[in-house]
């Protein structure tokens, strides 16, 4: 069976505007959910008439909601009492929680967390759901926050770097059909050096990267100019990643 | 019930830590005897009174491991090998072995996702000078890739954060990969470690009792946290049978789903519960009637309780028997899928169950009746259900055999 990737959407924190009709859903709601609300509201937005009991999720993450995690250790290293609303959203899985109210989806809802390639561990699995016909659409996404200790801590460990971290999100709809087709992934990752795993040091087709969500990032923008490279491989510290893909149904 | 996975995923080995015991049969053995353990206050400051269970004893791997130095890694960790050792023991597969194999390792954990250390992060906030140790370790910890590393595998890896039913979407997503062949062995279940920050935060959302949990009981007045880990190995059959094994049983169906309903709360009829039963139900190409046992959520709190057993009766269970464990291990969260496909699976080869821990007087306005604690039952098969519910709307379901 074939899996194309029939819309894709990345999105920057520094430039999300929460439209209007998601303002009131959104309204307790760290930056975290916020993001992968927004971010998957855009690539749903290609197919409106989604099976929402045929569709799943499958978000990935490096870092989670850490900031709003931190948030809550602030109430109990104060000798506060925890926010319930702040705790429930420091959960990881929190966010496809908001995406599956908000969008009415009602599969699966896979959160899964690696320091080595979020994105694509999360592709992985929603490629072979759609691939066994387990579901007709995959929502596949990777979120990113950080956090300011976590900026502060990335300074102190690899003094002299200049690469920022934006906060920001990438989402990709999986289904039968679409302009591109996914025709492989495969992801092997592998115990490294702490340090690296904060350089983020990942080259891919001569080009060189340093932040969690540059891969998925580069690939969606190359989807976006409908360049599909027959085969894309990533390779870093903490293993490599390889995708092989091809001209769709437009 | 008609077995429809061509790969016929076997489980060659499981185990288990929790507070009923250090390993799983030890544990199930205990609980058949009636021997409960008893909570305990949690073990820093708290002006919470809610009791915990801990898992007794240290954990020992002298003997396993002789080369590792417990102090270098945290307690999820230490807990996981100890299960995933145990499984390993009871599989045939020496450790030192794993480097010749595809190993694919998909663990369930939501407190050990989060950075934990409260001395790094006061220094921090006041400014002081911090050693970077506290972070390498943090960098170091990913459940999965920690484990990967200690047993010099290689293949897959990923760490489930889906909060209470982590542990049951990782055995879901270890079956997955046997499916697609990218490994030959899947280390999968979950575990998790008792938290500062989680027991406020359960309290903070008035979800803990400050009594031993009753699940399913009239006088359920909420859960009990927990630490602990449970583990299967999952394989091809003939896989097993090439080092002259046989499978402890299979995993014939796993089905996931949203409520889509509410951030904390499941939805009041467990609709999605039904869907993930059903999904998995469906994958064994089975009926309710095929099922011997169930091994509910069963928390102990008001909303959980009568969720799942809506479900259930909706999908038409009659007189299953359904039990759950949390009364003597406590809500381990992360761990809780593992640690009760375990005993799932413990019962299904016993071919008898113990009742619901805790639950001495059911709650008779549940649509579903539960067997109480002091039942003991013959099972009339050899297959089981083990379900989990979740912060999120997350719900997980897997279908369980017991080999004859």
């Amino acid at each position: 069976m074939t899996v194309a990737v029939l819309a894709t959407s990345s999105l920057r924190l520094a430039d999300m505007v929460i439209p209007d009709h998601l303002a009131r859903d959104l309204r307790r709601a760290e930056e975290f959910i916020q993001l992968a609300v927004v971010v998957s509201q855009q690539a749903l937005a290609a197919a409106p008439q989604v099976d929402g009991h045929r569709t799943g999720i499958y978000l990935g993450t490096a870092f989670g909601p850490m900031e709003c995690n931190f948030s809550v250790l602030d109430d109990l290293v104060m000798k506060e009492p925890i926010s319930p609303t702040l705790f429930s959203h420091s959960v990881f899985n929190a966010a496809s929680g908001y995406i599956a109210r908000i969008s009415k989806i009602y599969g699966p809802a896979l959160t899964m967390t690696s320091y080595g390639w979020p994105f694509f561990r999360a592709l992985q699995s929603g490629w072979q759901a759609i691939k066994e016909r387990s579901l007709d659409h995959a929502l596949v996404l990777q979120v990113e926050t950080y956090s300011t200790l976590l900026h502060h801590a990335r300074t102190a460990m690899l003094p002299g770097t200049s690469c920022p971290w934006p906060a920001g999100a990438t989402a990709w709809l999986l289904s039968h059909n679409g302009p591109c087709l996914l025709d492989y992934i495969s992801v092997l990752e592998e115990p490294c050096a702490p340090e690296a795993r904060l350089a983020r040091q990942e080259t891919w087709q001569q080009t060189e990267a340093c932040h969690p969500l540059a891969a998925a990032e580069e690939l969606t923008a190359l989807i976006a100019r409908h360049h599909f490279p027959q085969k894309w491989q990533a390779e870093a510290a903490y293993g490599t990643v390889e995708l092989k893909l091809s001209q769709g149904e437009a | 019930m008609v077995v429809t996975d061509s790969l016929n995923t076997a489980i060659s080995g499981m185990g288990c830590c929790c507070a009923a015991g250090s390993d799983s049969i030890s544990a199930w053995d205990r609980l058949w005897q009636s021997d409960i353990p008893s909570p305990c206050p949690p073990p820093f400051a708290s002006g919470h009174p809610q009791p915990v269970f801990l898992v007794p004893g240290p954990l020992i791997f002298s003997s396993r491991l002789p080369s590792l130095d417990p102090e270098n890694y945290n307690r999820t960790i230490l807990l996981t090998l100890h299960a995933t050792l145990e499984a390993m023991a009871m599989a045939g597969i020496n450790p030192a072995t794993l480097a010749t194999k595809r190993v694919g390792i998909a663990l369930g954990t939501t407190v050990r996702c989060h950075f934990h250390d409260d001395d790094y992060y006061l220094a921090w906030k006041e400014g002081k000078s911090l050693n970077q140790d506290a972070m390498r370790r943090f960098l170091n910890e990913n459940l999965a890739t920690a484990i990967q590393d200690i047993l010099q595998s290689q293949g897959p890896t990923t760490v489930i954060t889906n909060a209470c039913a982590s542990g049951t979407d990782a055995i879901g997503l270890g079956r997955s990969w046997l499916r697609q062949d990218l490994c030959d062995l899947v280390i999968c279940g979950g575990a998790d470690e008792l938290s500062r920050l989680a027991f406020h935060g359960f309290a903070s959302l008035l979800l803990t009792s400050d009594a031993p949990c009753t699940p399913f009981a009239q006088d359920r007045s909420g859960l009990n946290l927990g630490e602990g880990a449970g583990v299967l190995l999952l394989e091809k059959e003939s896989q097993i049978c090439k080092r002259e094994r046989a499978p402890l049983g299979w995993l014939r169906g796993y089905g996931a789903s949203s409520d889509g309903y509410h951030p904390t709360a499941p939805h009041p009829e467990g609709r999605g519960l039904q869907q993930a039963i059903k999904a998995a139900m469906a994958e064994a190409g089975g009926a309710a009637s095929d099922i011997a046992l169930i091994n509910g959520h069963g928390t102990g709190t008001q909303a959980n309780d009568l969720a799942e057993t809506t479900a259930l009766a909706q999908l038409g269970f009659s007189n299953t028997p359904l039990i759950s464990t949390k009364g003597a291990t406590g809500h381990t969260l992360g761990a809780a899928g593992g640690i009760e496909a375990v005993f799932t699976l413990r019962a299904l080869q016993e071919g008898r169950t113990f009742g619901t821990i805790g639950c001495l007087s059911p709650d008779q306005s549940l649509p579903f009746q539960p067997t109480i604690q002091k039942e003991r039952i013959e099972l009339e098969g050899r297959i089981g259900l083990s379900h989990s519910l979740a912060f999120g709307g997350g719900n997980a379901a897997l279908i369980l055999e017991a080999a004859p």
